[in-house]
């Protein structure tokens, strides 16, 4: 993982910014583990909704949850890593994996309140350089219906 | 790069030696507990019911098979799971139970060492199939399956109803 020569204030927070094809998203950096290369995905029958299966990560069993379906629609390109994050149940934390397209960068950004045409899974954005990067809530994210129809991403918004 | 690695470890839920059976079904191998298990038969000496369960909540029984009196329901393993492309070949009659279950082949018996919970993230039926997770080896994950989920006690009543209409029919 990059990190990012911006620097950190006040009002900043710090983020990962993840790949999924052409498009580059943030989760704040509290919940992120670890940018892990690929691992084998093993796979058996289950009912929920954007589970792909499950990694072995010294001798730990993590769910992969492939957020792109959502994110950028079913013809996302091939994921080569993943960036491992934490989501709680209860009193219990448990790590997940979410399948990127490339290389993450870690930066400190402020963060912009998200406009209302965006999807609720979207809780505020960062402007940096050159392009407006959506901050993803995860929780949100995976309960999102995906056959939905999807709002428009913050640069088609902003276009 | 490692930022903040919580101990989000998969809990234990069972550390003896447990012998289970490696079952496929589909492209898929499972795990039952072999106590679990009183016999392997092949599809010899089933009997039809699919055309009384064909329309109700237990499609999944296709036929029953009478042992010692008794009579088992057939579970089709790949109707359970929700999988396409299963060839039965065999039937595993279930101790204490009226069940049996149909599945492609068996491939072994092993012994695991720790039955891992299923991850929280997983929250459909899988909570109900499954007793948990096993790693086979270092990194092999095989589902170990909660046999008394192949037929609940509603299910059973309804393929009951479903057997005594099929047996109005045969007299």
């Amino acid at each position: 993982m990059t990190p990012s020569p911006r620097v950190s204030t006040a009002h900043t927070r710090q983020f990962v910014l993840f790949p999924l094809g052409k498009k580059r998203f943030a989760l704040t950096a509290d919940i992120v583990a670890e940018l892990a290369r690929p691992d084998r995905l093993q796979k058996f029958p289950h009912t929920t909704r954007l589970l792909a299966g499950v990694l072995v990560r010294r001798g730990h069993i993590i769910p992969v949850c492939d957020v792109a379906q959502v994110l950028v629609g079913t013809d996302a390109p091939a994921r080569k890593f993943y960036l491992i994050a934490t989501r709680r149940f209860g009193r219990t934390l448990e790590l997940t994996a979410l399948p990127v397209t490339g290389e993450c960068e870690l930066t400190h950004a402020e963060v912009l309140p998200p406009t209302s045409r965006l999807p609720e899974y979207v809780e505020g954005l960062l402007s940096l350089d050159d392009e407006i990067v959506e901050v993803i809530d995860l929780e949100t994210l995976i309960a999102y219906d995906s056959t939905r129809p999807r709002k428009k991403s913050a640069s088609e918004v902003t276009a | 790069m490692k930022l903040n690695r919580p101990d989000a470890r998969n809990a234990v839920t069972r550390r003896a030696t447990e012998a289970v059976i490696l079952f496929a079904v589909g492209p898929n191998t499972f795990a039952i507990p072999a106590k679990e298990v009183d016999e392997i038969r092949d599809l010899h000496e089933l009997r039809s019911i699919a055309h009384y369960t064909a329309r109700t909540e237990v499609a999944k029984v296709k036929s029953t098979l009478v042992r010692e009196r008794k009579t088992y329901f057939v579970v089709e393993a790949g109707q359970h799971f929700r999988l396409e492309g299963s060839k039965p070949s065999r039937v595993m009659i279930l101790r204490n139970s009226r069940a049996a279950v149909a599945v492609d082949s068996i491939d072994r018996i092993v012994e695991i060492q720790h039955l891992l919970s299923l991850p929280h993230a997983f929250h459909g039926e899988e909570r109900r199939w499954y007793r948990g997770l096993a790693l086979l080896g270092d990194d092999n994950v095989v589902a170990v399956v909660d046999s008394t989920a192949f037929l609940s006690a509603s299910e059973l009543t309804l393929v009951q109803g479903c057997n005594r209409l099929a047996k109005g029919a045969a007299v």
